[in-house]
């Protein structure tokens, strides 16, 4: 079976300064890998990377998405072809509705696929559908993207938009951070509904509780640019019994560091 | 000291003014007659702004003063109710004062029955006294402030003239369109009298449009008296033709409770100067005062706000942004004075700029002065370009680099038009900003 991802030895950095240093990772369709890891080990960098931001530059290593490497794909074309990053910090976009975003988006994505553009009133109904997903209040449809939504209706934004896009590969950045319980075990069963054979995700995060909603196949410590250690679900509850000291020092004595 | 240079002295424009004064062809009542002389001894010894002085360092009038408009002494040719079509909102209802080459023009007017106004055109009032106009005109912007000023009062032939009765609502808006017609070069310089007595609520729209593609001039000026707890809603569109020139002097006093509340939408002219200065006379005021100017090629738009917080507890927010491309220029100039005695302030200025072009100029300057101690006043200046993580994020949604740098564009600028409360005007403008950008059509559709 063809991964829908194969990270190989990926080194990034951004403004002259390494930050991912041989990340190595294989998604096949339909698991779920979870990263954790500490502040500033290059979660954000990976999944950024991954999705194609242009601050970051790929210094070494391989990124095949479905079978291509998609080092010089634009993040456009990434998009349409089934990558979704839901960010960690969502982006306001004053003055253009959260509607005409993603009718925008969506027309491109559907173009890529070969469907038809949705006319108003089937965008409408789509909406409605994938807003009652992931039970967004419809009044935030028509208003300027993020601008002025809580922390929580960000994040709750971010799975509206990857149910409408309906990508093949959904990496999820800290999309728990923030959310109340309710709304997490709200968002997670929209992950969850979209979870199917032939697409696959990502989740970054910190806390095994959303763990316990959305159940990986795998669990991987980003640490430093690397990926240090990896495991099943069982990873993610040590790591809240015993936090990063462990793996640290791990990783610090296979690196010849002493202190 | 030396003679001003003759182009700002404008020596061959008080010329042409005293020429129309003694030409003109309908009488006027003698009230009007020395409000013209006053203008014209004003501007003899004011002449056009120059360079040297502080609040026009950014803005070379020479194009303007050495130029001859003539006046018009008559509406142009072949101006119908199919050329006026487009600018009237999808809105055939609203009360309508059209405007030909400066001079009134009934046939394509519409003022209904009464709606809570008198509502007339201010030449209609000309020839004959006046109590209330004559005591009110010159008040919320002195006819000797600039230059400008007093020539329009020098030239004062026609406009509009509004008096909302205490208490009444006007309930649909008062669009005033004026349209430049001829081909041949000339001056307009129409003049707005707006009084809204107590508790009483009215909404202007003002839209300066040009027919042709010539070069033209238009000296407007707007005073807008806002009585005790009345509401006033006022829109000012400016699209005339890129080789046009357009200055603009709006006043506003505000007594006690009221509200006021602007935008001055600068999508056209070749070099476009606005003034507008309001006056919080009375307690407890709140004043909205937004603007949005699109400029590309080697256009120039410059505007002034001039906000007075004379009175305690009064309210201001002021939000203006530019979009410069090419080798274009936008000056914008705040200023806020807090006077003694003006406690409990809160003033809060914007002002954002895009420069879409390295060759783009912007020049903006906060300029506050306060003098009481127990005020809240904040201001911000930011001049860039697109922003690159917006751009990534319009990407990662599956936007071309195109689409996405003209959608955030058209946000940049649709962020004001939104804060307008009349639906109609904000559709226009999502077209006439589509087109002011060049922006795809897809875009422009979506809204
Ligand atoms: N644009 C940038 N310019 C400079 N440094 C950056 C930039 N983006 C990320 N970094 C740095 O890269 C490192 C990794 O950041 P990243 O955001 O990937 O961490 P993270 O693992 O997601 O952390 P967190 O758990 O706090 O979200 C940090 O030291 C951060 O400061
Ligand atoms: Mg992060």
């Amino acid at each position: 079976m063809e991964p829908i991802l194969r990270i190989r030895n990926l080194h990034a950095e951004v403004e002259g300064k390494e930050i991912l240093k041989g990340v190595d990772l294989i998604v096949n369709p339909g698991e779920v890998h979870a990263i954790m890891g500490p502040n500033g080990s290059g979660k954000s960098t990976l999944a950024q990377v991954l999705a194609g931001h242009p601050a970051f530059t790929v210094t070494e290593g391989s990124i095949i998405y479905k079978g291509q490497d998609i080092q010089e794909t634009a993040p456009e074309d990434r998009a349409r072809d089934g990558i979704f990053l839901a960010f960690q910090y969502p982006i306001e976009i004053p003055g253009v509705s959260n509607s005409t975003f993603l009718r925008t988006g969506l027309n491109e994505v559907r173009k890529r696929r070969g469907l038809p553009e949705l006319d108003a009133f089937d965008f409408v109904e789509l909406v409605k559908q994938k807003a009652a997903m992931v039970q967004m209040d419809q009044s935030l449809i028509d208003r300027p993207v993020n601008e002025g939504f809580s922390g929580g209706e960000k994040k709750r934004n971010e799975i509206f938009q990857m149910a409408m896009l309906e990508p093949s590969l959904g990496i999820l950045d800290e999309t728990d951070s923030g959310l109340d319980i309710d709304a997490l075990r709200i968002v997670s069963d929209g992950v969850n509904q979209l979870r199917s054979p032939d697409r696959a995700f990502v989740l970054v995060t910190h806390y095994q509780r959303l763990l316990t909603y959305i159940v990986p196949d795998f669990v991987h410590v980003l640490f430093d640019g690397r990926i240090v250690k990896s495991g099943g679900k069982d990873l993610a509850l040590h790591l809240e019994e015993y936090g990063y000291d462990a793996i640290k020092q791990e990783a610090d004595a296979a690196n010849g560091v002493s202190n | 000291m030396s003679a001003p240079a003759r182009e700002t002295h404008g020596t061959a424009w008080a010329e042409d003014a005293a020429a129309f004064q003694t030409g003109a062809g309908r009488r006027v009542a003698p009230w009007i007659a020395d409000f013209r002389k006053l203008g014209l001894d004003g501007f003899r010894e004011l002449g056009f702004p120059a360079p040297k002085q502080e609040d026009w360092r950014f803005t070379n009038i020479a194009p303007i003063a050495g130029a001859r408009f003539p006046f018009a002494a008559s509406p142009g040719p072949g101006v119908s109710s199919a050329s006026l079509a487009p600018f009237l909102f999808d809105s055939p209802d609203w009360t309508r004062l059209v405007f030909a080459d400066g001079h009134f023009v009934s046939s394509l007017s519409s003022i209904g029955e009464w709606d809570g106004a008198d509502i007339q055109s201010l030449a209609d009032i000309m020839p004959s006294g006046h109590p209330v106009a004559e005591r009110h005109i010159g008040q919320c912007v002195p006819t000797g402030t600039n230059g400008f000023t007093a020539l329009n009062a020098a030239c004062l032939n026609d406009g509009v003239y509004i008096n909302v009765g205490e208490g009444e609502t006007v309930k649909k808006p008062v669009l005033l369109v004026y349209l430049a017609v001829r081909d041949e070069p000339f001056a307009a310089h129409p003049r707005n009298l707006i009084i809204v007595g107590d508790h009483a609520q009215l909404t202007v729209v003002e839209l300066f449009v040009s027919l042709t593609g010539g070069a033209h001039f238009t000296n407007a000026l707007t005073e807008i008296s806002a009585g005790r707890r009345s509401v006033v809603d006022y829109y000012r569109i400016q699209q005339e033709s890129p080789l046009a020139y357009h200055v603009s002097s709006v006043g506003v006093r505000q007594e006690e409770l009221s509200s006021f509340s602007s935008a001055s939408i600068n999508l056209g002219g070749a070099l476009t100067r606005n003034n507008l200065s309001v006056e919080l006379a009375g307690e407890a005021c709140t004043t909205v005062m937004n603007g949005l100017s699109i400029v590309d090629g080697d256009r120039h738009v410059d505007n002034q706000t001039a906000l007075d917080h004379a009175s305690p507890r009064c309210e201001s927010e002021e939000l203006y942004k530019a979009i410069v491309d090419d080798r274009a220029r936008s000056v914008f100039n705040g200023k806020i004075y807090v006077r003694p005695g003006a406690q409990k302030t809160d003033a809060k200025q914007t002002n954002r700029n895009l420069l879409l072009s390295k060759n783009a100029t912007v020049d903006t300057k906060p300029q506050l002065e306060i003098f009481a101690d127990d005020v809240k006043c904040t201001h911000g200046a930011t001049v860039g370009q697109l922003d690159e993580n917006q751009l990534f994020y319009l990407r990662s949604r599956a936007m071309d680099e195109q689409t996405a740098s003209q959608l955030l564009t058209y946000g940049f600028a649709n962020d004001i038009i939104e804060r307008i409360s009349l639906e109609p005007v904000r559709a226009y403008l999502h077209r006439a900003q589509s087109s002011a950008l060049h922006t795809a059509a897809a875009i422009g559709d979506l809204q």
